[in-house]
């Protein structure tokens, strides 16, 4: 019988010739035993991939992506500052402060719409709730 | 206690860093275009006004010290546009911000075809941002303010803003 290093030592010509060979015959339910080894070696892969996973592995499980968030999260934050941030409008703080008391008017005269409508409306209030008194 | 203080003062401020974000978003999306009037003020400019020598408003009863209330500014952005299709636009994205950082509504009047809306959000004694919209047919007006402001500081300058007109 041939041994395994002499096996893998034959070229493939000399493969086919044997395969070829009427007079070599292939023992009994070596098929099956094929089948048998590459089922358990499948299920030998499979039980080691399912392994529960140990102490450093559960621990690389939990760092890698709690790294990977902080550090998506320290982009994140590196990015929103070095945005270019718009420019002030005014170069001189006394015409900011005029815009500014410019826009607190504007405010205040919208506010007044608000509150004239609700002045408008008082009257009408009182009359109501006298009338259901 | 004094955990949920701080927790809820943190979620404050991050809700304020938030809502001035999206505002300095909006601002840098339309101030460039030719149809927009845009006015932003910084916090560092905010500072260099509260170190002029006289920032009172002069309101007819007395004068407003608004020095408190413009170191506590962060930023002020201001926009104006009467393109209808900008505005349209630009009132998207304002609405998006408003109901994204689920917003107080203050105040809401319509006059002569005219919607102005006060947004607010913060606390009993502070605002820490403060939106005003104006929509009409003719335009749009977006004005966003941004800090730790003082709620009757607040209400005190825009009452004095309107005394002194």
């Amino acid at each position: 019988m041939k041994q395994i290093e002499e096996i893998e030592s034959i070229g493939y010509e000399e493969l086919e010739r044997i395969a070829s060979d009427n007079a070599v015959r292939v023992p009994a339910g070596l098929d099956g035993k094929i089948v048998r080894t590459a089922k358990t070696l499948e299920f030998m892969t499979g039980t080691l991939t399912c392994d529960k996973p140990s102490g450093r592995k559960k621990r690389r499980a939990i760092l890698i992506p709690s790294a990977a968030a902080a550090a998506a999260a320290v982009i994140a934050v590196a990015f929103s500052l070095s945005a270019k941030a718009p420019s002030d409008t005014y170069d001189d703080p006394a015409m900011a402060l005029a815009g500014l008391e410019q826009t607190f008017t504007y405010i205040s005269e919208k506010l007044n719409y608000g509150a004239a409508i609700a002045s408008s409306a008082e009257p009408v209030f009182r009359k109501t709730i006298n009338v259901l008194k | 206690m004094k955990r949920i203080a701080a927790l809820t003062a943190v979620l404050l401020l991050v809700a304020a860093y938030g809502a001035a974000q999206d505002s300095k978003s909006i601002y840098k999306k339309y101030s460039d275009m030719d149809e927009v009037n845009a006015v932003y003020i910084s916090s560092s400019m905010f500072n260099l006004i509260g170190k002029l020598p006289s920032i009172n408003f002069s309101a007819s009863s007395d004068e407003i010290n608004i020095v408190p209330l413009v170191k506590s500014l962060n930023s002020m952005f201001v926009m104006d546009c009467n393109d209808e299709r900008i505005c349209t636009d630009l009132k998207k994205d304002v609405d998006k911000v408003i109901e994204k950082h689920k917003m107080e509504l203050l105040m809401e009047a319509k006059k002569q075809g005219e919607t102005v809306r006060v947004y607010i959000s913060g606390n009993e004694n502070t605002v820490t941002v403060f939106i005003l919209t104006a929509a009409s047919r003719d335009g749009f007006t977006f004005i966003s303010l941004d800090g730790k402001m003082n709620r009757k500081e607040l209400e005190r300058a825009i009452a004095g803003a309107a005394e002194s007109l």
